[in-house]
């Protein structure tokens, strides 16, 4: 998601989080992650912003995430099975996601991210 | 409404070549083994008068389904990313998710009554790989999502009503399409063509007063080819899902 109105000038990514409630679904059993959900990771792996999901794992709440992702941890399930748990489990239940470039506000309200525009704001939008 | 709107007469409809196809799409629709709905079991009759319950085109949308994925395992393989335009009760994506289970599911509406229902719907079937944003279609995936989109699903409304009842968030919103029930079709066609990944699939509902046969050409012109899928009578109109592809690039 980004805010691509001309506003925003192409700089609209990623969103800054700012939470208020966020629910980390329990896995008491970190095994539990089957190979299944491991061949999930490794096939989103390449489609993933990684600057990005460190700056949003850390805004709510995660800072552990490494600052890079080497070709060793993508093979490494231990990591793969604590990424999977980031990407799925954390869920941001309330807060605000904020338009570096603008500083328009989307508000997520019981899980859902509120991004529609204003009619202006739509004629304006750029793809 | 649609109650006293008669069928289309032979004569305008589409080519002889178009109506070859609806006729293998009939075939197809027949022969398919009936897709079985997810559970609807978190649903009370309120939630109905805000979220589009599930009827005739849902069901044709997930028999076109289950029949092209069956056919085409290599999707349900491959298939990273589902993303359904306007989820309203959140069956279609479910159903797609079961059976790609690889997948990360997207759903927008532009109601969030239907969100919220999509997401219950996904959880009641065990699909946890759901994200929600309330957008009109695609509009801030856009940028990000370009050409990465393996499945798209789209149901759109389309009823042909007048122009000004296309507007507001909620339940009317689910089938009303303005002038031929065209009025979002049009405008989802470029965001489709956009996201669409190299080998992405599509499926979408039309009838046949959305003139399907033009918004083919329409998609055409973007690169994508669009042909019925299904298609079944329901009532008094013909309900197709349309499959579409983006057209590969003959070898020089």
């Amino acid at each position: 998601m980004r805010n691509n109105t001309k506003e925003a000038d192409g700089k609209g990514f990623p969103l800054r989080i700012t939470a208020v409630e966020v629910r980390v679904v329990d896995n008491p059993d970190a095994t539990n992650v089957g190979q299944r959900e491991i061949d999930f990771v490794k096939n989103m792996l390449p489609v993933l912003d990684w600057p990005a999901l460190v700056q949003a794992a850390s805004q709510l709440g995660i800072p552990t995430l490494p600052p890079q992702l080497t070709e060793q941890l993508a093979q490494d399930p231990a990591f793969l099975q604590a990424l999977y748990h980031i990407l799925m489990n954390v869920h941001l239940v309330k807060g605000m996601l904020t338009c570096p470039a603008s500083g328009r506000e989307f508000p997520v309200t019981d899980g859902i991210v509120n991004m529609m525009l204003e009619e202006e704001e739509c004629e304006r939008v750029r793809v | 409404m649609t109650d006293f709107h008669p069928l289309r007469s032979a004569n305008d409809r589409g080519s002889k070549n178009w109506e070859q196809l609806n006729k293998i799409a009939e075939k197809r629709a027949k022969e398919a083994s009936p897709a079985t709905m997810p559970s609807l079991d978190h649903a009370t009759m309120s939630d109905y008068g805000q979220v589009y319950e599930p009827s005739d085109d849902t069901y044709l949308l997930i028999d076109g389904i289950q029949s092209d994925l069956t056919e085409n395992q290599s999707i349900a393989k491959s298939a990273r990313t589902i993303l359904e335009l306007g989820s309203g009760n959140g069956v279609p994506i479910t159903f797609c998710s079961k059976l790609v289970p690889s997948a990360l599911a997207i759903a927008t509406d532009i109601n969030p009554n239907a969100l919220a229902f999509t997401k219950k719907t996904a959880m009641e079937n065990n699909v946890t790989k759901l994200e929600t944003i309330q957008c009109d279609l695609a509009t801030p995936l856009l940028e990000s999502c370009k050409q990465r989109i393996d499945i798209i699903i789209f149901n759109p409304p389309y009823v042909p009503t007048p122009d000004e009842e296309v507007s507001g968030n909620g339940i009317e919103v689910s089938w009303a399409g303005g002038e031929r029930g065209r009025l979002v079709v049009d405008r989802a066609i470029p965001q489709i063509a956009h996201l669409l990944s190299e080998n992405g699939v599509c499926y979408m509902i039309t009838v046949d007063d959305n003139e399907p046969e033009e918004i083919s050409k329409m998609f055409d012109a973007l690169g994508i080819k669009m042909f019925p899928l299904v298609r079944r009578r329901a009532y008094n109109e013909y309900l197709s899902v349309q499959k579409l592809v983006r057209k590969k690039q003959t070898k020089p």
